[in-house]
């Protein structure tokens, strides 16, 4: 091990042996040492209206065009209110989210998400300033897609991306290749599309 | 979360004696009942649906307190010849303080349904709504907590996208079950709007701007196993139950429904005015003429959307359990002529449905209850039309448990036609269906107190000395519809199944 | 006084459970006295220095999935209870009892996870859960990414702060600001501050306002004001307005029981203002009219416990109301009598002065309980039936009953009991609810499980009860003083 790691290492042990109660009620961290998970495996489900936040602002997009249902629905204010984690306490009597996922939750969410990237793209295409798909619209090659993949991850998730995430998000375009007509548009928003609804987008 | 096998043998044999129901566990025998299933309406009679003010009403020659007892004039009582059951039609120019006339006719009803009508009687043991209502799916909590959708939804929803239903929420109708070992996929499903839930059963279809199904599929694919694994988020949570669902609901459940083409079969609003379906390359169900007709009111009337979704549900085998029914939401029908206070039947549920008989008991059961028939009569009418595929009809192997928590007060100011009634617990419930005795009364009332009295729950003789108890029907409505309950130590009660 | 710190689980009168819920049941139907399970202090005799003792009684689910259900480490226990014994047992065997078989499974390892019961008790983790097991007596948390395994992890705590109380996650740019402040602390806690006035937490609608659902019931169709419903009786928007007044700004959370003013919520600009107010009945009807106007004297007023919309909506045409009072004791004290929570038999009662045949056996199980605790509701008029206003306070209101509940109702006692106090009438009834630890624990417990989802886990009732301690203390009943301290707990910010 290097001598600079094993040193942090040693310090934070240190630093953190009087915390550790608290460190229980799961599988520990990841072995006998190294903490590579969460012990506590606890998240919570961003709500539909702070999801749909999240991906307005990632997308420079207001909430209330992010999509809707026959042109007439908000997708996350009314049609799938209560699927995306949303309550109606005054006729509904739902008073709290949904405990539980709803079967039709993750699939709320794609409708959402391509619907929302997909008017993002088109917006970009129509002129004007592009906020994320200039550079595939200016020159469709890989290092375009990258340059579009590492704006979604650092929109959309609020960070810096790695090596592996921009390949693995680049790589789609090789699955798409033999079933898109328009592998542009279908790879940017596709890319768009995984990493909007992300179980990191979704929950924290 | 989804259960392994392994984990659900081995509490299985952790709490032996305890309830199991070995064919629930029996992978292969779930498999062959689904293909032979039978299906459970619930259909909730919020707020406590007075049994003594539906079939089982009483006449004001038959009671030794007809001032003071829950009875009717007799001109207004219709009975039939060798049938326990009767029916009162009523008219009012009010429901309770409520200026609103109203006329309903049930003797219609009866006259033509009550061949598959059992009434059982009962008594509760809770006066929270919330509670009782749970009780009147779970017996009280007989069988670990399992509830009566549930316990349908695994045994025979294992083939089925979404097995158990609820399109009425917020109250203890609805609630889960609290036993860990019941699958996830027999758990309930809350549906809030039944007309645009549908939009949500397809990830691509309708959406403008949208992907075309095999690009989706490829863009969840690579989402699924490719980009999400790399990320850190994912890794750091991989144990978390809530992610693990997620991800399960992705996978098959997702591709079931999607496969199915729901959003087309359960879109019950025609297209244009409010869903311009064709517009955005969507379709109405092909059965929609066909309950819209039933069932006119869809648009207006929740209950009428619920009865119609709940009708699709089962014709396309989405589910094997729906739970439906009114709220405590006032619904109101507009237009019509007003001569005197509110249109003449406008008032289709008062405020708190039942309930609202604390403020005018006889008109509140009166109009609420006229409400259900309408619905039972409707989704008789669809499902006995419906071939199941093999000669018989999806009614002939459907119940129609009407739920409720509790009854009403039986006595009433003296020669009082309209007073206010608070909880009691003693009461009755009605089944419709073939699968149990029709034309028959399991117990019988007392026409001095308005009181019902019980059964012996092998023979069916009433039993004056007898109260059933809430284990009693559900063990018997698990009976009727030949839910494995071996092991489960609940009691017998084959006199509720038809023979 | 028992109190169930995770969700309350339905307690079944039909044992088909193991020992320890046919004990339940059978000491349930041999008593009419006081029917707490023993269970949880028990536990916590044998095991005093468990985590999961912290607040001295451990929760339901160390034995029980749901109650009589028993889960793994539950049924080993069951077994182990005197085995010979018929079932089922009474309840003096079972509490004499029990600390034995708790000890003869200790070296037992339910779960199969390969840790005996006793070192997961002692640990902190569940010894009927499989994926849970103690943690290891170090940890080191190597990987330079951005996460901090081992313990409190200020950004991933600035990520939640920012979507709990904002409504949205940070953007990149707030993020690389807050890993480069020099006091993570302090930055978390501005986060929180600026966070706790966003409209997403305080606003009409959000988050402190849909906490109130469950205790307020609206009912659209029985609205009056703003979007009335067909038949308007009262307007709830005063009582959400209120609830969130109480729990923001610092203001003393007590107030929601023991206020006397009246809040209004208006959005102005898109941001919603509360403004206190505070007008006699007569004046209140002047500028609102009947179908709005709160009819309580200053003098009779008891936080959200007498607003018109409680009062029409739980009282309604009831005399002796214990719709009302079971509903305030469940909102506001976290007892739901219906699941046998809070039962505090009062010697004498059911006295039953409305003739609801109460004092049955079955019944007076909890309207031994119930119905002194209802007492002091009963001088403020629902909808009707009584002799005042509707909504308003009537020393003399159960005269007007005496037709249809018989005599004996206009002889209940205005003064009742609350957690085995004399409380004269409801000013006194909320005082020492609004002081009780009850108060204290239901009101963090809301919050807990708003923020983290679930109710405190084993391993977490330490922190949870100085929250709960500290609300009334350090905190001074403020519900942001409050939330700062949980936002800097282990439970709140290490991932």
């Amino acid at each position: 091990m290097r001598p600079d790691l094993l040193l942090r290492g040693l310090t934070r042990a240190l630093l953190t042996v009087a915390p550790l109660a608290a460190l229980v009620f799961s599988s520990g961290c990841g072995g006998d040492e190294y903490a590579t998970v969460s012990a506590k495996a606890r998240v919570n489900a961003k709500s539909g209206s702070v999801w749909g936040r999240d991906l307005a602002n990632g997308l420079g997009l207001q909430e209330w065009e992010l999509c809707s249902e026959l042109g007439a629905y908000d997708c996350i204010s009314e049609a799938h209110r209560i699927t995306l984690g949303g309550v109606e306490p005054t006729v509904l009597g739902i008073d709290e989210p949904l405990p539980n996922a709803s079967v039709s939750a993750p699939i709320a969410v794609d409708r959402v998400a391509t619907s929302a990237c997909g008017l993002r793209f088109d917006r970009d295409k129509a002129g004007g300033a592009a906020v994320i798909f200039g550079p595939v619209l200016k020159k469709d090659n890989d290092r375009a897609r990258e340059d579009v993949a590492d704006t979604l991850v650092r929109r959309l998730l609020a960070r810096e991306s790695t090596k592996a995430e921009l390949e693995s998000l680049v790589a789609l375009y090789d699955t798409l290749a033999p079933i898109s007509t328009d592998l542009t548009r279908d790879g940017a928003v596709g890319m768009c599309v995984i990493v909007a609804t992300s179980t990191e987008a979704l929950f924290y | 979360m989804t259960q392994s096998r392994r984990d659900m043998l081995r509490q299985l044999a952790a709490l032996a004696g305890v309830g199991a129901g070995a064919s629930l566990f029996n992978l292969e025998a779930i498999g062959q009942e689904a293909k032979d299933p039978r299906f459970l309406i619930v259909l909730c009679a919020s707020g406590g649906g007075s049994i003594i003010d539906g079939p089982l009403a009483l006449r004001e020659s038959e009671s030794a307190n007809p001032s003071t007892v829950n009875c009717f004039p007799d001109s207004l009582v219709t009975g039939w010849s060798g049938s326990p059951f009767r029916a009162v039609d009523l008219s009012s120019d009010a429901i309770g303080p409520i200026p609103a006339p109203f006329s309903v006719k049930p003797s219609d009803f009866f006259g033509r349904r009550r061949e598959d009508l059992m009434v059982a009687t009962l008594t509760g043991t809770s006066v929270n709504h919330q509670v009782a209502q749970r009780r009147s799916i779970t017996g009280n909590e007989a069988w670990r907590g399992r509830t009566l959708q549930e316990l349908v939804a695994w045994q025979y929803g294992a083939d089925a996208p979404i097995p158990n239903v609820h399109l009425v929420a917020g109250m203890g109708f609805n609630d889960s079950g609290t036993d860990a070992s019941v699958p996830t996929y027999a758990r309930r499903q809350i549906v809030a709007d039944p007309l645009v839930w549908p939009l949500s059963l397809d990830g691509g279809r309708g959406v403008q701007g949208g992907l075309s199904p095999e690009v989706l599929a490829a863009v969840r694919g690579h989402r699924d196993n490719q980009f999400e694994p790399k990320t850190r988020f994912d890794q750091i949570f991989k144990s978390s139950p809530r992610l693990a669902e997620w991800k399960n609901l992705r996978g098959a459940p997702q591709a079931k429904i999607e496969d199915l083409d729901l959003i087309t079969r359960l879109m019950l609003a025609p297209d244009g005015g409010n869903f311009p379906l064709g517009e955005y390359g969507l379709g109405s169900s092909p059965s929609g003429d066909a309950v819209r007709a039933v069932f006119p009111d869809y648009a207006t009337d929740p209950l009428h959307a619920q009865a119609a979704l709940a009708f699709l549900l089962l014709k396309y085998r989405v589910s094997v359990s729906v739970t439906l029914g009114p709220n405590f939401s006032f619904v109101f029908k507009e237009g019509g002529e007003a001569t005197n206070g509110l249109p003449e039947n406008s008032v289709l549920n008062p405020p708190l449905a039942f309930d609202f008989s604390h403020q005018g008991h006889r008109a509140g059961q009166a109009v609420v209850w006229s409400r259900l028939y309408q619905i039972i009569d409707g989704l008789m009418t669809l499902l006995k039309a419906e071939d199941f595929g093999d000669g018989t009809s999806f009614w002939d192997r459907t119940m129609i448990y009407v739920a409720t928590e509790f009854g009403r007060e039986k006595t009433r100011p003296s020669g009082a036609q309209e007073w206010g009634t608070g909880h009691d617990l003693n009461n009755g419930v009605m089944v419709f269906s073939p699968l149990v005795p029709g034309d028959t009364l399991l117990g019988g009332v007392d026409p001095d107190t308005g009181l019902t009295y019980g059964f012996d729950p092998v023979t069916g003789d009433p039993d004056p000395g007898r109260e059933t108890a809430e284990a009693e029907i559900f063990a018997g409505l698990l009976g009727a519809l030949d839910i494995d309950t071996s092991g489960s130590g609940l009691p017998s009660v084959p006199a509720m199944r038809r023979a | 006084m028992r109190a169930n710190l995770l969700l309350p689980s339905p307690r079944s009168r039909w044992g088909l459970g193991g020992a320890i819920g046919l004990s339940l049941v059978g000491w349930f139907a041999a008593t009419t006295g006081n029917t707490q399970p023993t269970g949880p202090a028990s536990f916590c005799e044998v095991y005093p220095d468990a985590p999961a003792c912290a607040s001295g009684e451990v929760a339901c689910t160390a034995c029980h999935t749901t109650p009589p259900s028993l889960n793994l480490y539950g049924a080993d226990v069951a077994a182990a209870l005197l085995p010979d014994q018929e079932r089922p047992l009474s309840s003096e065997l079972y509490t004499a009892h029990l600390g034995e078989a708790l000890l003869a499974v200790e070296s037992l390892d339910s779960d199969e996870d390969g840790v005996t019961n006793l070192d997961e008790i002692l640990g902190g983790s569940s010894p009927s859960d499989a994926q849970s097991t103690p943690a290891p007596s170090s940890c080191v948390d190597e990987e330079d990414d951005g996460w901090s395994l081992c313990g409190y992890d200020p950004q991933y705590a600035y990520k939640k702060v920012m979507l709990d109380f904002c409504g949205r996650s940070p953007t990149i740019g707030e993020r690389q600001a807050f890993a480069e402040a020099k006091n993570p602390t302090s930055a978390l806690h501005n986060a929180l501050d600026e966070c706790l006035d966003s409209e997403h937490w305080r606003g009409k609608h959000g988050r402190v306002w849909n906490l109130a659902n469950r205790k307020i019931g609206p009912l659209q169709a029985i609205k009056s004001g703003k979007d009335v419903g067909p038949i308007p009786l009262a307007d709830y928007d005063d009582d959400y307005a209120y609830f969130v007044w109480t729990q923001t700004d610092g203001r003393d959370v007590r107030l929601v029981l023991t206020g006397q003013t009246f809040v209004s919520a208006r959005v102005d600009g898109g941001v919603t203002v509360y403004e206190e107010w505070d007008r006699t009945p007569d004046e209140d009807f002047e500028l609102r009219g009947y179908d709005r106007y709160q009819a309580v004297v200053k003098e009779r007023r008891a936080g959200m416990l007498t607003h018109r919309w409680f009062l029409m909506s739980n009282t309604m045409f009831t005399s002796v109301p214990r719709t009302t009072a079971a509903q305030a004791y469940r909102a506001y004290l976290g007892y739901d009598i219906a699941l046998l929570e809070g039962l505090n038999d009062v010697p004498g009662e059911p006295a039953d002065y409305d003739s609801k045949g109460v004092g049955e056996a079955a019944c007076a199980a909890c309207h031994a309980t119930l119905d002194p605790l209802t007492y002091p509701f009963s001088r403020y008029e629902g909808i009707g039936g009584g002799v005042g206003d509707s909504y308003s306070y009537s020393a003399n209101r159960l005269n007007g009953f005496t037709d249809v509940d018989g005599e004996l109702v206009a002889e209940t006692p205005e003064a009742g009991v609350l957690f085995g106090e004399p409380v004269e009438d409801l000013i006194e009834w909320a005082a020492v609810a609004a002081n009780s630890e009850a108060f204290r624990r239901a009101t963090v417990l809301d919050y807990w499980k708003l923020l983290l989802g679930e109710a405190p886990r084993a391993t977490e009732q330490a922190e949870f009860s100085r929250l709960v301690r500290d609300l009334g203390g350090d905190h001074g009943y403020s519900v942001e003083l409050m939330l700062h301290d949980l936002i800097d707990m282990e439970a709140y910010g290490a991932p």
